[in-house]
């Protein structure tokens, strides 16, 4: 403990992102290497104009950044409703309710032993047409159900790892369940997982990929679009690629920061 | 032609502000904590418990304040009977003020805040009332100068002065201490039993478990010694630290003085 605090914040994620860039820029050379005897045709100068293009003095948005602007929308909102559907369900798995405790057990079974694409595609095309579903709700309904699931685990950790002391003295003061959740337990334990749940965060964001499969338009699926019209395959791949990480390095990094000023003394 | 009636359980309790009448607590794993522990805690008494270790101190303030379910037996405080109802465990624990061996302050949350929340969140005060309040206790226990401090960031001894003016913050009508100096250095004991003295010169009512003999001497109005979670001898002080009846309550002095 005493050790992490002496720690430079900045230097842990920096020296992350360094030797990560570093190995980027290993697997880009390898590859440029492997396809140029390939023959492979590099048009890097085509590309700019799908991410955004200048007209008359004004930006304009390509379609890569209109999709990430749909990424961006379906995973935020994702996010708050796994980190809700997360904390609910870790709650009723630690509730002295058994039926709660059921509902919550059966919904991880379930989530945690089919593939996403399956659930997503049972979310659109079957659950769906019936609840009337959107694309775009059904897409944000099956990743928050699923990042949920795996974050009530991490949720559920951080809860049991708190003191018994400090619900004690909860108790002892007569603050109410929820009062001493949303105030003592919850606050502290949220602070210990903040780490797992950037993880999951980071899931969630790649994970995003997959409602491209329901011809929703997010990056992933505007760079196969490009790609189906230009043949612009190794350039555009590795474009959307180098846009997902630099989101998902970004997170990382935010995160460290505020964990760093977070960070109590106990 | 008159009436004679009295109220019954006013009768019983007369001044006694916690009535306990063979009460039992058997822990999961087997253990009997308490085996028919029976006693009564008048308004403004400073009651000490002592024995040896594992002998149900700690188990006998927790069933009072309702942190462990009693297996048989009556507690009663304050006219609240401390049974299956919601409202009544409710209302006991509000009113019975603990204090921990390990402190247990809230370590997210500044001095001021840790004695804010209850008053806000049980008692409804606004933040200027719970405030004014929080300043006055950190006045009386000395840490006025450490409002906002974090508690990683005080001593032991200053964590528990601020634990002791958090249970105070509720207004309770009777104070647990739960061997509130034995995690603490040496030094720091003095500052904390000063606090607790004070209390009781206040008039404040006290059930104290404790090994420091010399303290538990000097405030209390009546001692129990325990073993086995049996109450073996109850006495006043002055009676019992000079002339004890039981031969184990002799021996377990005669080890400890
Ligand atoms: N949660 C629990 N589960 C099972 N057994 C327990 C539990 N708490 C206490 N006990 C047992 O009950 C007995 C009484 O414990 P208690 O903590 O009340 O003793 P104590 O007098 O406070 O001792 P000490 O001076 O060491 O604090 C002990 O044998 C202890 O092991
Ligand atoms: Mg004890």
């Amino acid at each position: 403990m005493a050790e992490k605090n002496r720690r430079i914040p900045l230097s842990g994620p920096l020296r992350d992102v360094g030797k990560f860039l570093l190995l980027i820029g290993l697997i880009v050379w390898f590859l440029a290497r492997g396809t140029e005897q390939l023959g492979y045709h590099w048009q890097w100068y085509r590309v700019p104009r799908y991410v955004f293009s200048i007209d008359e003095g004004r930006l304009i948005l390509g379609p890569l950044m209109t999709g990430l602007k749909i990424t961006f929308e379906i995973t935020g909102i994702s996010l708050l409703l796994a980190s809700v559907f997360g904390i609910a369900t870790a709650l009723c798995r630690l509730s002295g309710s058994f039926m709660a405790r059921l509902l919550a057990r059966g919904y991880l079974e379930i989530i945690r032993n089919t593939p996403l694409l399956v659930q997503l595609f049972f979310i659109y095309f079957v659950l769906g047409p019936v609840i009337g579903l959107s694309r775009f709700s059904s897409a944000v309904l099956a990743l928050s159900l699923f990042e949920g699931a795996y974050a009530s685990e991490i949720f559920r950790a951080g809860i049991v790892s708190i003191h018994r002391g400090q619900w004690e003295a909860a108790h002892s003061l007569g603050l109410s369940l929820p009062d001493t959740y949303i105030h003592i337990i919850l606050p502290q334990a949220i602070r210990q997982i903040l780490p797992s749940l950037t993880g999951q965060a980071i899931s969630l964001i790649k994970d995003s990929a997959l409602v491209s499969t329901i011809a929703i338009y997010d990056l992933t699926m505007r760079g196969q679009e490009i790609i189906a019209e230009t043949f612009l395959t190794f350039e555009i791949w590795f474009t959307v690629a180098a846009i997902y990480l630099m989101i998902t390095v970004v997170l990382s990094v935010a995160v460290n920061l505020m964990e760093n000023h977070l960070r109590v003394d106990t | 032609m008159k009436n004679t009636e009295v109220p019954l359980h006013k009768n019983a309790l007369g001044d006694h502000i916690i009535h306990v009448e063979k009460v039992n607590k058997i822990f999961p794993n087997g253990v009997h904590a308490l085996r028919d522990f029976s006693t009564n805690i008048r308004r403004n008494e400073v009651l000490v418990i002592i024995g040896p270790s594992g002998s149900g101190k700690s188990t006998l303030l927790r069933c009072i304040n309702g942190l462990e379910q009693i297996d048989s037996g009556i507690i009663i405080v304050d006219g609240i009977p401390l049974d299956d109802d919601k409202n009544h465990r409710l209302e006991i624990r509000i009113e019975v003020g603990m204090v921990f061996q390990l402190f247990n302050l809230f370590p997210h949350m500044t001095v001021l805040a840790n004695i804010n929340l209850a008053q806000k969140r049980v008692r409804k005060k606004t933040t200027a009332e719970a405030t004014e309040t929080t300043m006055d206790l950190l006045e009386r226990v000395g840490m006025v100068d450490k409002a906002d401090s974090y508690p990683g960031q005080l001593s032991g001894g200053q964590q528990q002065r601020v634990a002791i003016a958090r249970a105070l913050a509720m207004k309770p009508m009777v104070m647990l201490f739960d061997e509130a100096t034995s995690a603490l250095d040496p030094e720091m004991i003095g500052e904390v039993l000063d606090v607790m003295r004070n209390l009781a010169k206040e008039g404040m009512t006290m059930v104290v478990v404790t090994h420091e003999m010399g303290f538990a001497r000097e405030v209390s109005d009546r001692v129990i010694f325990m073993e086995d979670g049996r109450k073996v001898e109850e006495a006043a002080a002055a009676q019992f630290f000079t002339n004890p009846k039981e031969e184990r309550t002799q021996q377990f002095l005669s080890q400890i003085l």
